[in-house]
Order: structure tokens, then C-alpha cells, then sequence
């Protein structure tokens, strides 16, 4: 679906049954999806998500460029600065963990942590990553299609193959482990 | 012929068309070239697919769409609402827009409600500056990014904070990002100058500029502009953000609504040297951090000034700070009182996985900031004061020890 900046205003101007609200109720899961990959926290992917929309409502694209698009890049911008305040993540990964610990059954808590140390590595290494090519793994793995990361990105469709298997390898070229394998 | 990478990577997400999906089938059929590329390709997406899986969530948690519309509707609701408060006329120029013709104005306006006495007042800064922070962050976070971002300051004094005794919900107040929105203006002269050589960024900002010489390369060189916050105090509201984090017990001084408080931050030299990427980008609100593997940022400053009316009870305002970082109200009066709140930057730390030290550097006490690192990776980030001009220096890379921050910072020219 394609918003465009004139469909916002008018959003803004107070139409009850706004396609913002549809923007919202046809993204926010996904957005926090998203944004929990990157920050390993419902309630902080939550509030991630809340700022996304409150930034795309308040301030819409220049030009009548796809809005969803454009919902999609902020998240990802939003996402990746929150990934990167390393010493705030931690925090909530070791608090994340001891949840799933809570929860998990008694019989896995080596792997609980195992998967957490794993995702701790994955997401440093996103973070070293140069940032268009984080933002493309992500993206992919969130199950968007290219069309949709080519519009997220501003990139050309054509392009995302070859930039996704650049990601890829840049990935495996930053993960701690992968020289061992 | 042999197809492209990314082609073969399309066609391995079934991304391409009918009719060239069929043609690559086709060629892979009898090309070994192409189909071992393909199983390479196809092999190393497997593995990366594996590593990003465990980013997914191990226990679901459906997200809370109608409560966060409320949420967002709400806030969006009180943005809209007109302020009672408002102690500057309409013409009150917009942030950023200096170019309005209007600062004339403002001046007078300013000496007719107070006599403009300059001083110091870091406690306010801290909070405000925090405050603003936390529209975006949670308030750990928040600190931690504006370690090297605004704060310029005189004396440093840093307490540890644990994070669980800060309010969870001061980043989501509704009331607190109505008044960073309506109650605290920013202006910037001019833009940021990337410049070619220290002796014209030395004309920009003022003063002499010092680079390490203990660096390699050719650093990038930015003047950043000087700007203004004004921030009009609003007792209502600021009671009502204590209300909101469920802080209600914590006083402020009496008679601060309507008090005025402007931060004249000079322009600063922000050089970056080594493999220093900008952030993502895109979005001027957020902070840009640097991405790049093997990157030091050094940055240097005249110390801002911060006006407010005499007679501003900040020792109050600071025993108020200390309290919302979780300090007992005991602890908090004495600290507050221990301390020249005019001139000390109190900068809070959080209690767990952040190790920090006092420092001989440049000839003076600093405050250096190890960051837990990731492998062999690690930064640091340092700051000090020396002759009213604030230096900071920031390290990442696998080589940023606290020992290789002090050798870059003992080597100013």
C-alpha cells in the first residue's frame, strides 16, 4: 500500500478513519518484529516501534515517496542506533535472558544461554557491519521481498540480489566464529 | 556466458520473473561454473539464516497494537493542544529558523523579564538535557549517548547509577515529550563545515585548535555550529512528568515556573580520524554514532555558558536530579549539598557493565569510560577539562584500550 504525503496531511488534519490507521494496524506487528530482532526486547522493540510511527506521522517523507517504504527505513535507522548503544542492549539481553530462563524448562537452560550468547555475537556483528548491508540481512530476514527492501532502502530493485550476497559474505567475514568453520 | 551473483541470489528467493526464472534454470542445468556458485550462495545463506534465526523471539509476545495506538493518539493529542504557559509572544521565532529577523527581538524581551546574569548551571543542563534524551531512549542509554555529544563542561563528578532504581517509564511519559516539544527550543547557527586544515577550523570555533599526533592519517575535520537551547520551565508540567514516572514525593524548588534557563553551546571542532562511517543516517533527530571498525573521534570545545535568573535555587534543582536517578532523598541532600552545582557536571553512569576511572590526562584530571566490548573489539570514551575548554575523546576498534586512549589524548599539539 502507498501513502503519499497529501494522504498524510489529510490524516493530519483529523480524518477519523485515517489510512495512517491503516498504515499503523497493517504494520506494527511487523515493526516490532523488526525492531525486536535488532534490540532483543518486546518492550523496548515496542517502544522503538511507537517512536517509528510517531516520526512518520509527525514528519512524512518530502516527497510523495512510498510511505511504508519509509516506515520501514526509520525502523531500521531507529533500530540499528539502539543496536548500537552496546552497554543499554546488554542490560536488557542479560534481563531477556534470565526471563527466558524463568520460563524455559528446566532441562534447556544451556541452551537458553548458548542462544542468547549466539544472538549477542550476531547482533555485534550487525553492528560492525557497514549499515546498508545490516539493514538489507535484517530486512530479508524479516520476511520482506526485495521490491519491498528496494523501497525500505531507496535502493534499485535490481540491485538487492547482488547486494544481499555482499551482505552475506560481509557477515560471515565479521561473525566472531566463522574463520573456525 | 555465466549469470551475475546477484541474479543467481534472486533466483534462489524466487525474486526474478517467470520468464528469466526459467532462463536461469535453464543455464544452471548445464553451467558447473554457475551451479557450483549457486550452492556457494545458496550453502552461505543457510548459515547466515541459522545466526539470524536466533534473533527471533524464543518466547512469543503478541504486541500490544490497541494499547500502543492509545498510546500514540494520546500523544499525538497533547502535542495538538495549545499551552497555557507560554511566556514568549507568538512572534517567538521558531527553533532553527535564525534567520527570522527576530533574535532582536528576543534579546529585549529577555532583559525586560530578567537581568541576564551568566553563570553556570550544569545541574539543569544535566536534567534537561537527559530529559530530552529520554523522548527517544531510555534514560541509561540516553546518558550514555550524550557522554560525548553536549555536554561541555568544567568539573566532572560521576556517580554510578543502577539502573533499576531509574524510573522504566520515564522514556514513554507523555507529559515529558509535550514539554521537550513545546516548553524547550533549539536553535542552530549555521550548519556543520567540513573544513580542510586546523587553522581554518581554528577561525571558526575561536581558539586554537589541538590535534594527537599520536594518529595516523589524515583526519576529517568539522566545525560544528554554535546553538542555543531555551528552556521555559513549567512547574505544572514538570510536576506532572514526577506524577507520570510515579515520583511524586520528589520536590522542586518553589517558584521556578516561567523561569527562563538558555545553554549557549560555542562551536566545536569534531575531528574523525581512522575508518569512521557515519550511522545510518536519515534522521537528524538521532544521534549519529560512528560505525566504523578502527575509528577515533576527538572533539574540543569551549566550555558552554548556561543563563538563569539569579536567585535560581539549584542545589534544589540538583538534589531533585539525583533523586530521579534513583539516589535515596537523603543521600541525595547531602550530595547536593557537597557540590558546586555551578560548575560540576554530574555525570551518571550506570552501575553495572560500565567501567569507568579518574585520569591523568593533558595535564589535568579526566574521566575515562571503558565499554564492554565484543571479542577483541572495545571503545572508550574520555573526557576532560583543561583551561575552560572541553575535550573529548572517543576510541573504537580492537586496539581502543584505556591505555591507548591516554596515549592519543597525551599527544595534543
Amino acid at each position: 500500500m502507498t501513502f503519499s504525503k497529501r494522504q498524510i496531511k489529510a490524516a493530519q488534519a483529523g480524518s477519523e478513519t485515517s489510512d495512517f490507521d491503516s498504515l499503523f494496524q497493517e504494520n506494527w506487528a511487523r515493526v516490532c518484529a523488526l525492531l525486536f530482532r535488532l534490540v532483543g526486547d518486546w518492550s523496548e522493540a515496542e517502544d522503538l516501534a511507537l517512536d517509528v510511527f510517531w516520526r512518520v506521522y509527525r514528519r512524512p517523507p518530502r516527497s510523495n515517496l512510498n510511505l511504508s517504504g519509509w516506515l520501514y527505513r526509520v525502523a531500521t535507522n531507529l533500530g540499528f542506533n539502539a543496536l548500537r548503544s552496546r552497554r543499554r542492549r546488554r542490560e536488557y539481553e542479560e534481563q531477556a535472558g534470565y526471563e527466558a530462563l524463568e520460563h524455559a524448562s528446566p532441562s534447556d537452560p544451556a541452551e537458553v544461554i548458548q542462544r542468547r550468547q549466539t544472538a549477542e555475537s550476531v547482533r555485534d556483528t550487525l553492528s560492525l557491519m557497514k549499515p546498508r548491508s545490516a539493514s538489507i540481512l535484517i530486512l530479508r530476514h524479516s520476511g520482506m521481498s526485495y521490491a519491498e527492501i528496494a523501497e525500505a532502502l531507496d535502493l534499485a530493485p535490481g540491485s538487492i540480489g547482488t547486494l544481499l550476497a555482499r551482505a552475506e559474505r560481509e557477515f560471515e567475514a565479521n561473525y566472531p566464529q566463522s574463520d573456525d568453520r | 556466458m555465466h549469470i551475475p551473483e546477484g541474479e543467481i541470489r534472486a533466483y534462489l528467493d524466487k525474486e526474478l520473473n517467470t520468464a528469466r526464472h526459467e532462463q536461469v534454470k535453464t543455464h544452471l542445468d548445464s553451467c558447473p561454473v554457475c551451479q557450483a556458485l549457486a550452492a556457494e550462495l545458496s550453502g552461505r545463506t543457510c548459515r547466515v539464516d541459522a545466526y539470524l534465526t536466533t534473533l527471533e523471539p524464543g518466547i512469543p509476545q503478541a504486541p500490544q497494537m490497541a494499547d500502543a495506538r492509545d498510546r500514540l493518539k494520546a500523544r499525538l493529542a497533547l502535542e495538538d493542544t495549545p499551552q497555557p504557559h507560554k511566556i514568549w509572544p507568538t512572534r517567538w521565532v521558531k527553533p532553527g529558523d535564525t534567520r527570522s529577523g527576530s533574535n532582536k527581538e528576543i534579546e529585549n524581551m529577555w532583559q525586560k523579564l530578567f537581568t541576564r546574569k551568566t553563570r553556570p548551571v550544569w545541574a539543569l543542563l544535566v536534567l534537561i538535557v537527559l530529559l530530552t534524551a529520554s523522548m527517544a531512549f531510555s534514560p541509561v542509554r540516553a546518558i550514555a549517548n550524550s557522554f560525548l555529544g553536549l555536554f561541555r563542561i568544567q568539573h566532572i563528578s560521576v556517580i554510578q547509577v543502577s539502573p533499576d532504581a531509574l524510573p522504566s517509564n520515564l522514556g514513554r511519559s507523555s507529559q515529558l515529550e509535550a514539554m521537550m516539544s513545546q516548553d524547550v527550543k533549539h536553535e542552530t547557527f549555521g550548519e556543520v563545515q567540513t573544513v580542510s586544515s586546523a587553522e581554518e577550523a581554528s577561525q571558526l570555533i575561536g581558539m586554537p585548535v589541538r590535534l594527537p599526533s599520536d594518529l595516523q592519517g589524515q583526519p576529517v575535520l568539522q566545525v560544528q555550529p554554535a546553538s542555543r537551547v531555551t528552556f521555559t520551565l513549567n512547574s505544572e508540567r514538570i510536576q506532572a512528568i514526577l506524577n507520570e514516572i510515579g515520583r511524586s514525593d520528589i520536590q522542586l524548588p518553589k517558584g521556578l515556573d516561567g523561569t527562563v534557563v538558555t545553554i549557549d553551546i560555542p562551536a566545536g571542532l569534531n575531528a574523525m580520524y581512522g575508518d569512521c562511517s557515519p550511522g545510518q543516517g536519515g534522521d537528524p533527530d538521532m544521534p549519529q554514532p560512528m560505525s566504523g571498525r578502527n575509528c577515533t573521534t576527538y572533539v574540543q570545545i569551549a566550555s558552554p555558558t548556561i543563563s538563569a535568573p539569579p536567585g535560581l535555587d539549584v542545589e534544589k534543582i540538583g538534589e531533585a536530579y539525583l533523586q530521579i536517578l534513583g539516589m535515596s532523598s537523603e543521600d541525595a541532600s547531602h550530595f547536593a549539598k557537597n557540590i558546586d552545582w555551578t560548575t560540576t557536571f554530574v555525570v551518571p553512569l550506570p552501575s553495572s557493565g560500565v567501567d569507568y576511572q579518574d585520569v591523568n590526562v593533558d595535564g589535568v584530571t579526566g574521566t575515562i569510560v571503558q565499554n564492554p566490548g565484543s571479542g577483541s573489539y572495545k571503545s572508550y570514551d574520555m573526557l576532560w577539562i583543561k583551561d575552560g575548554v572541553v575535550y573529548a575523546l572517543h576510541g573504537q576498534g580492537v586496539d581502543a584500550t584505556i591505555a591507548r586512549g591516554l596515549q592519543v589524548a597525551n599527544s595534543l599539539k
